[in-house]
């Protein structure tokens, strides 16, 4: 799997944080989390910003969940970052929590280990 | 302010530059109590009082929220920061849809990047979670580590945004 994904957008905790709802939901073939490609051209427009996140860097328990291909809803490039329960599972109440504090004034700590893993900012080509 | 160079060919950090940058830029990380959250860490850099800088990068913010009021009542927006392992600083501004819809609020952002004894400033207008880039022409500088220098340069990027009141956003219009 790739070691740099891409997250459309800012910086700002807001967007390293998954969306309560479309985020802690799955489908098949695809694990919830907070939305991330392998590609820039995947991630944005042209022109557009992207935040580079090395999934190395990533602190327990948060792992990258790249797609199931061959489900319907999988998408070739795309990588959930989730926390992880021991046996390598989505902790799905944990995800739950996180999301819950977005558009917050609080950072949740695993907000807090996204940004750890940050490694830049990256704008795309037009 | 010796030493500054303009570096407005350069906005774009390729991943091979970010690579360069994990693996060339500040290596040492401090624990830092600035940002929100209780488990932040921000590059090295002793230096440079962050807090002095986004005050000073709210100030030209702060101006431009008024212009935008001033043309837009129902506007609203708020200010904040954070870093991460990267910036030092990011200091912004987010503008909320005058719709009442929270998707892409559009960020005033400008973040501080320490490389060495350097720092990279570089601010945009853009979509929070599309990456959408409204604007950022010439809102990439570099300058030394010296507090009043990347204090006159971020408030120089950060008056970058004061030609642009999002009149493109056909959400702000």
């Amino acid at each position: 799997m790739a070691r740099l994904v891409y997250r459309s957008g800012s910086a700002r905790d807001d967007n390293l944080t998954p969306r309560p709802g479309k985020d802690t939901e799955g489908k098949q073939g695809q694990a919830p989390g907070l939305s991330t490609f392998t590609t820039l051209e995947q991630a944005v427009v042209p022109g557009g910003k992207a935040q580079v996140i090395d999934l190395d860097l990533l602190g327990s328990p948060l792992h990258g969940y790249p797609d199931e291909l061959g489900f319907e809803g999988a998408v070739e490039g795309h990588v959930s970052i989730a926390p992880a329960r021991s046996n390598g599972s989505v902790d799905h109440e944990l995800l739950g929590e996180w999301a819950g504090t977005r558009n917050t004034e609080h950072a949740h700590w695993l907000t807090e280990l996204i940004k750890q893993a940050h490694i830049g900012s990256v704008k795309r080509p037009r | 302010m010796g030493g500054l160079t303009m570096d407005h060919d350069a906005p774009d950090a390729s991943p091979d530059r970010l690579v360069d940058q994990r693996v060339g830029g500040p290596q040492g990380v401090i624990d830092g109590g600035p940002t929100t959250g209780s488990r932040s860490r921000q590059p090295a850099s002793p230096a440079v009082e962050w807090n002095h800088i986004h005050d000073v990068i709210q100030e030209v913010f702060e101006a431009l929220a008024a212009r935008v009021l001033a043309q837009e009542p129902r506007a609203s927006s708020k200010a904040g920061r954070s870093s991460t392992r990267t910036f030092a600083l990011l200091s912004y501004r987010v503008f909320l849809h005058l719709d009442g819809d929270d998707h892409d609020p559009i960020v005033v952002g400008i973040s501080l990047t320490p490389r060495g004894d350097r720092v990279q400033i570089m601010g945009d207008i853009s979509g929070d979670e599309s990456g959408y880039v409204y604007f950022d022409e010439g809102c990439a500088v570099e300058t030394t580590c010296e507090p009043q220098a990347i204090s006159e340069r971020d408030r120089r990027a950060a008056c970058c945004s004061r030609i642009n009141d999002h009149r493109g956003d056909p959400k702000m219009t």
